[in-house]
């Protein structure tokens, strides 16, 4: 063989498949563009969108016809009606529920993550907008006791839920109220604000009646018209009340069809779905269903991510330290390599411990030890491969203050194997290290892996100093056998 | 960038691209039906894409990360991991060099691989290579170093040696 490095040169050569033609290929640009800005402009997206005139709701009925566009003076009739607080009636024996159990399957109902459909991301942000969000003006989420929000992207579409819960139901109620509210102040006509010139579309809001379901509940769909013409994207919106919680269920497709039969044919799903989560919701009503329900798990339910899976004995055995101590620092993170947060692995049972080892006060090992537990189950081997993804495709830029790097090779090659419990994936790489100086030449060795067990899924990293002037040392990696010994652990218990 | 200009520029560089993403990722199907996706992205993009500096690494970029993530999607649905090396082509048959360049290439370190592939295949300098892999330049040199002498150690040990343990991205 000539020199391989000429011989590149030479793939140049050999062709496959002809290409579609490019107006085909603008002909499908032009579809995802147009996907992209209807769902912005139906509020999905923190899209810039300007209101640019005024005009009443125009809203349809899908057990009736089509709406027709009309003026700006057109009846905004029927829809969800803006319905007056309760007078604060009594409240539960032993008051409001003012925290979301843990395990609360808000989820159910969605596709499994598979090579369609994407990961289902938790959001714990209490501060999180509400989804159905017309006016993009919900000043009420400062008035939420507890959140829990998950997204999961789908082909040409998503999900996203949102489940808020408040001191009472009064003010639970006000929410609801202020949806409609808002739904019927808000214009018809947005301009989408692009650069390089916008454009005004037609948005519509459908009524679809009741979900029959909790103290007070509504369905729309939102779309949007150009030329009068339907456009295919649209979103679903559920919102529903149970006593002082308030869910939010908004799902985003290209429907296909434009009349309003197939379309409300195709949100029979989505809605059923929607439904069986406000009959979970039972738990926060005036006068509660017992926990646990159905879906449910109560925060002492067995089930519950055992801490601790790995010890300092452990630690000392398996990497030859003996100053191993646990510690307190929420500040750590998790894996090095994670692309996201380990919530994006939809986890809803997390448990962290953190180990170091410290001379003369400073940092000299670090150990990072996480146990997730899944509801519902399957997800748990989505977790793990995604987990394995993050370890395969580790990038340069890791996080503000740790940046993989080194004058020889940052990167270890991608490890693959078997505890007794499960496949375990494991990798090495250097990063800097600012805890242990800002000028030198100091770096970490981070051993990071990921174990699946049949109940939960193990994530695993040990750093260790390093000099940054040498490549990563996988000598004295503590991988396999702490993966190994975690879940052994996370199994038995 | 109007559509005549998209044209022009989607003729004039789609064969290069797939080559050079099939040379980063070790499956030409994959890397067309990728490109072919970034281009659409492209001008989904449009706007985006008329103020990228370089609007041929946008693509190559879009269509380099595309693969990543399908390549990660297939091992959710456990398809096989091996994939990357598995000839499907309905194209020209590629000559033994080639199938053992390629095989060679998916045997190096990801980081190595895409930075032997943006320096010696598509011509960019380091510094450019940096920019667009988001590396400094000094790491770019060591892998390029490191990346050239693993793949003619691979080549010097035959093919029996390059059908195991690929790393795809």
């Amino acid at each position: 063989m000539r020199d391989p490095l000429d011989e590149l040169k030479n793939l140049y050569g050999a062709t496959g498949e002809p290409p579609l033609p490019s107006a085909d290929v603008r002909r499908r640009g032009d579809r995802m563009r147009r996907r992209r800005m209807a769902f912005q402009a139906l509020g999905v997206a923190a899209a810039v969108v300007a209101v640019v005139s005024g005009g009443a709701l125009v809203t349809g009925d899908l057990n009736g016809s089509t709406p027709s566009p009309g003026p700006a003076t057109q009846s905004p009739s029927p829809g969800p009606q803006s319905t007056a607080p309760p007078s604060g009636g009594p409240a539960p024996p032993g008051g409001w529920l003012t925290e979301i159990p843990a395990g609360f399957a808000l989820g159910d109902g969605l596709p499994e993550p598979d090579g369609e459909a994407g990961p289902v991301k938790l959001d714990g942000d209490s501060r999180s907008p509400w989804v159905l969000d017309p006016c993009r003006e919900r000043p009420e989420v400062e008035l939420r006791a507890d959140y829990l929000g998950i997204t999961q992207r789908v082909p040409a579409g998503f999900h996203q839920r949102q489940l808020a819960v408040y001191w009472d139901d009064e003010t639970a109620a006000e929410v609801m109220a202020g949806f409609a509210e808002e739904l019927q102040r808000c214009p018809n006509q947005q301009n989408l604000d692009e650069p390089g010139g916008g454009f005004t579309e037609d948005v519509w809001t459908e009524y679809g009646g009741d979900l029959d379901s909790g103290d007070e509940s509504f369905t729309i769909v939102r779309h949007l018209e150009q030329s009068g013409m339907r456009m295919t994207p649209a979103v679903h919106y559920a919102a529903v009340r149970v006593g002082n919680a308030v869910l939010v269920s908004a799902y985003g497709a290209e429907f296909g069809a434009s009349q309003p039969e197939q379309i409300k044919q195709a949100l029979e799903g989505p809605s059923a779905a929607v439904a069986a989560i406000a009959d979970r919701m039972c738990v926060f009503a005036t006068d509660p269903c017992a926990q646990p329900v159905e879906g449910v798990d109560a925060p002492e339910a067995a089930d519950a991510v055992p801490g601790y899976v790995l010890d300092v004995e452990t630690l000392r055995d398996v990497t030859g330290l003996e100053r191993w101590q646990p510690v307190d620092d929420s500040e750590w993170g998790g894996i090095l390599c994670a692309k996201d947060s380990t919530e994006a692995l939809a986890g809803n049972r997390t448990d962290t411990s953190r180990f170091a080892v410290l001379t003369r006060g400073k940092v000299r090992a670090t150990a990072i030890v996480q146990v997730l537990g899944f509801t519902p189950s399957t997800w748990r081997s989505a977790g793990y491969e995604t987990a394995a993804g993050w370890l395969a495709s580790c990038v340069d830029t890791v996080d503000d203050s740790h940046r993989i790097v080194s004058a020889g090779e940052a990167y270890g090659p991608l490890h693959t194997g078997e505890s007794a419990h499960g496949p375990m994936s494991w990798r090495s790489v250097m990063s800097s290290a600012p805890e242990i100086c800002e000028e030198c030449d100091a770096a970490w060795n981070n051993h990071q892996g990921v174990a699946l067990t049949p109940r939960r899924l193990v994530l695993v990293q040990v750093s260790y100093a390093g000099d940054m002037q040498g490549s990563v040392d996988e000598s004295g990696s503590p991988m396999p056998e702490l993966l190994r010994a975690a879940a052994k652990a996370a199994s038995d218990r | 960038m109007d559509a005549e200009e998209f044209d022009d520029f989607y003729t004039a560089s789609f064969d290069r691209l797939v080559a050079q993403v099939y040379a980063m990722v070790g499956d030409r199907d994959e890397a067309q039906e990728c490109v072919q996706e970034a281009f659409v992205r492209a001008w989904s993009h449009r706007r985006q894409l008329a103020q990228a500096r370089a609007p041929e690494a946008w693509v190559r970029t879009t269509a380099y990360r595309l693969a990543v993530s399908r390549w990660r999607r297939t091992v959710l649905s456990r398809r096989s991991p091996d994939r990357a090396l598995q000839h499907r082509s309905h194209g020209v048959d590629p000559g033994p060099d080639h199938v053992a360049l390629v095989a060679a290439l998916a045997q190096l370190p990801e980081p190595q691989r895409r930075a032997i592939v943006l320096h010696h295949m598509c011509d960019l300098p380091v510094s450019a290579v940096a920019a667009e892999m988001g590396a400094p330049e000094g790491t770019i040199k060591a892998r390029l170093s490191r990346g050239r002498a693993a793949l003619l150690s691979l080549l010097d040990e035959g093919p029996s040696g390059l059908t195991e343990g690929a790393s795809h991205a």
